[in-house]
């Protein structure tokens, strides 16, 4: 479970994430959206403990992360969106490092991350230098390394960035099987399609703050009852009521007649 | 004179090209801005002809910095008018485009043919390796003889060693030429010098324009692919025993750390190669030390005291390159750890182990040679062994801690980590720490002296006192960094 309580993070006078509340149950799967900006991947570095709020607090799976640091952390697998990696060493030397921070040994490391590879199709690159992987093959290298150690909780920013529509697929389907396994998620993304396609409730962000949260049923009233309209069918429609998207239109009118 | 500007000129005509080979890598190949060049509707030729210009500026500025004086220096001492300055002027800069346009070439030719990170890679190491061999080469002339007897035979037979070929085809031969003319006013054979110059530096220029058109795509292209899969072998049991056995003392996260950072050294050659700089360094300092002309056993005893202060610098130079950047180096990579449970506490002793061995070798042979070399009694070896100890300690813990607390994670080259505000601040307090040290224990060694040159009886509980406090100094240095080199980490927000 990830409980989000009130948190704010100030960089010098802007307020990147204001007040913001979410409470994710065991095994659910939460989707984090937001346009450019609104505090999206500050929220998610402040569940992975690599950013500290200004004020409130996280906590997963009862453990505070910034009270209990190393307690939480052992509980998470994080996922973040343009990950440097280690050039100099090799797949497995990546995933063998990361799994002694987590204290595993090399025979569970090795014996976890193959099954993780081999479904990404990487495991025939396992011993080559990180340094000639391409965008999407790293993105794959830094799922398994966060999966290795079994995490509780997942938090994700941008999973599909680089990555082939069939890893695209693997993705969906590996995080759909972690959640019926009891894996709480946490995922950031502006593929809206994916939010709606895997994710059991939703949260939107803009400008630092929480502004809807909730299944979809729940976002489509939401939605509705700020701009009077109803019946909005996707999570698309949704989205751009909540975050300013009339003025979008408004801007493709002009666009589009010149 | 003819020879001394031929030796200058050809040096820098080496140093350029070197120089062109290396810069026009960044700029040609590496640079990213090439991505949002090469795809706008700009032609291929346009763009290399502003790289060819950006590679000329950025690898000719020094030369030109350091090259310009002398050539004014000449002016003025011979009397020369305005007309020497502005056509020696003119002159220089044509020569410039030579070995600008020899060493782009030379890149495009390696870069068609080569990975560019390799390359890369290869050429910092060769260029370190030549500086370490002309340094070496410089100090074993023994260029101090000059300060003693100077004998117009001792002159000439140094100048022999420098003596050059005759090379007239060399345009750096045509620049040297062409300032004695100009010296001499005779024009027109300047005139013919520099329709030398110009014709060829056009005609390299032209021939570079040519072949980009030819093979700078291919090359540029085939540097951003993989061309095939290299794998490298898992390790073997042997090595996984050594991996996992031999530190003993260290947890499993710091043994995983340990693991990591060597294998990231020993795969980088930007690295690993400036071991080479360091052993040319220790060759000269061994060799100064030996060429002292000291005979009294006294005065000995009193340099390799002081000699203390100055290995004691020797390591904190040492260490300011290599141990105080290694919480930087992490630079992006420091999500890893940061979201993992791992306590900065054992980040920070892995990484003070990991470099307290190397450097203790290193300063212990230092001292432990160069006592040698000098010939001093036991108490001065022991002394300075049990010091040099302690300094390495203390400058060991010192830059670990202060790279913590002040790390650069968005460097370019890891010289920029040595050179920031933390690093300068790593050196002044590493040198107060050693000249402390010294100072302490100046009293101590004073005793002992009186004791052997005069008389009178070694005041013990002076020295001990003294000792103390150069060991509580100590206990300080290497406590208060680490403690505070952890607190910034668990301060810090990536």
């Amino acid at each position: 479970m990830i409980k989000i309580s009130n948190i704010s993070k100030d960089y010098g006078t802007v307020r990147a994430v204001n007040g913001l509340s979410v409470t994710v149950a065991d095994g659910e799967f939460f989707g984090f959206l937001g346009p450019n900006g609104a505090g999206k991947t500050t929220t998610i570095k402040i569940i992975a403990g690599i950013l500290k709020a200004t004020t409130g607090s996280v906590s997963v799976c009862g453990r505070d992360i910034s009270k209990e640091p190393l307690a939480a952390k052992r509980l998470i697998g994080y996922i973040p969106d343009r990950p440097y990696l280690y050039e100099k060493l090799t797949g497995r030397e990546f995933l063998e490092f990361v799994g002694k921070l987590y204290n595993l040994d090399n025979a569970y490391i090795n014996k976890a991350a193959r099954e993780y590879l081999e479904a990404f199709r990487l495991y025939d690159w396992v011993d080559e230098l990180i340094e000639s992987y391409s965008h999407g093959m790293r993105q794959k290298l830094i799922f398994t390394a966060a999966l290795v150690h079994n995490p509780k909780v997942i938090v994700i920013d941008e999973p599909m960035v680089g990555l082939d529509p069939m890893g695209v697929k693997i993705v969906k389907e590996l995080l759909k099987d972690l959640c019926k396994k009891g894996v709480t998620i946490f995922m950031s993304t502006h593929t809206l399609q994916i939010a709606q396609e895997l994710c059991e409730r939703i949260g939107i962000i803009l400008n630092g703050k929480l502004i809807a949260a909730g299944t979809m049923a729940e976002l489509k009233e939401q939605a509705g009852k700020g701009s009077g309209k109803s019946g909005m069918a996707n999570l698309e429609s949704i989205f751009m009521e909540l975050t300013g998207g009339e003025e979008v239109s408004e801007i493709l009118k002009v666009l589009r007649s010149q | 004179m003819v020879q001394l500007f031929t030796v200058i000129n050809l040096t820098f005509m080496s140093m350029l090209l070197f120089s062109n080979v290396v810069v026009s890598l960044s700029t040609i190949y590496l640079s990213r801005d090439l991505y949002l060049l090469l795809s706008s509707p700009v032609r291929l030729t346009t763009i290399f002809v502003s790289k060819f210009f950006q590679t000329l500026v950025n690898s000719s500025y020094m030369a030109l910095l350091f090259g310009v004086p002398i050539y004014i220096a000449y002016g003025v001492v011979y009397g020369a008018g305005l007309p020497y300055y502005l056509l020696t002027f003119i002159m220089l800069t044509l020569f410039l485009f030579i070995p600008a346009g020899a060493g782009i070439m030379i890149t495009m030719l390696l870069m068609r043919y080569f990975p560019a990170k390799k390359t890369h890679q290869a050429l910092t190491f060769l260029a370190l390796t030549f500086t370490a061999g002309i340094v070496m080469f410089l100090r074993l002339m023994r260029p101090e003889r000059f300060y003693q007897d100077i004998t117009d035979n001792a002159l000439l037979a140094f100048l022999e060693k420098l003596k050059t070929p005759d090379l007239p085809y060399l345009p750096s031969s045509w620049l040297t030429s062409s300032s004695m003319r100009l010296m001499e006013r005779d024009y027109s054979q300047y005139a013919l010098y520099l329709l030398f110059m110009a014709a060829l530096a056009a005609a390299i220029f032209a021939l570079s324009v040519w072949s980009a058109t030819k093979i700078y795509f291919m090359g540029w292209q085939g540097a951003k692919e993989t061309k095939s899969i290299r794998l490298r072998p898992k390790d073997s049991k042997i090595s996984r025993f050594v991996w996992d056995g031999i530190p003993f003392f260290f947890n499993n996260t710091q043994k995983a750390f340990l693991k990591k950072d060597i294998k990231v050294f020993l795969r980088d050659s930007t690295q690993w190669s400036q071991l080479f700089m360091l052993g040319a360094l220790i060759i000269i300092y061994l060799f100064n030390i030996k060429s002292l002309p000291i005979n009294d056993m006294h005065l000995k005893n009193f340099v390799s005291f002081l000699n203390l202060g100055l290995a004691g610098f020797i390591i904190a130079a040492v260490a300011i390159r290599f141990v105080f950047p290694t919480t930087s180096i992490e630079a992006g990579g420091f999500w890893v750890i940061a979201s993992s449970p791992v306590d900065y506490k054992s980040f920070i002793i892995e990484k003070f182990s990991l470099f307290l061995m190397p450097l203790l070798v290193l300063a212990e042979a230092l001292i432990y040679f160069s006592n040698l070399l000098l010939g001093v009694d036991t108490f001065m070896m022991v002394l300075s062994v049990t010091t040099i100890f302690f300094i390495t300690i203390a400058l060991t813990a010192l830059g670990v801690g202060m790279g913590a607390m002040y790390p650069k994670f968005g460097f370019k080259n890891t010289a920029e980590i040595a050179s920031s505000s933390g690093g300068v601040l790593y050196m002044i307090f590493s040198l107060s720490y050693i000249g402390i040290v010294i100072m302490l224990e100046a009293y101590p060694v004073y005793s002992y002296f009186s004791v052997k040159l005069w008389w009178g009886s070694f005041d013990t509980t002076g020295a001990l006192l003294f000792f103390g406090l150069a060991f509580a100094l100590t206990i300080a240095v290497v406590v208060v960094p680490i403690r505070l080199g952890v607190r910034a980490l668990q301060r810090m927000e990536f």
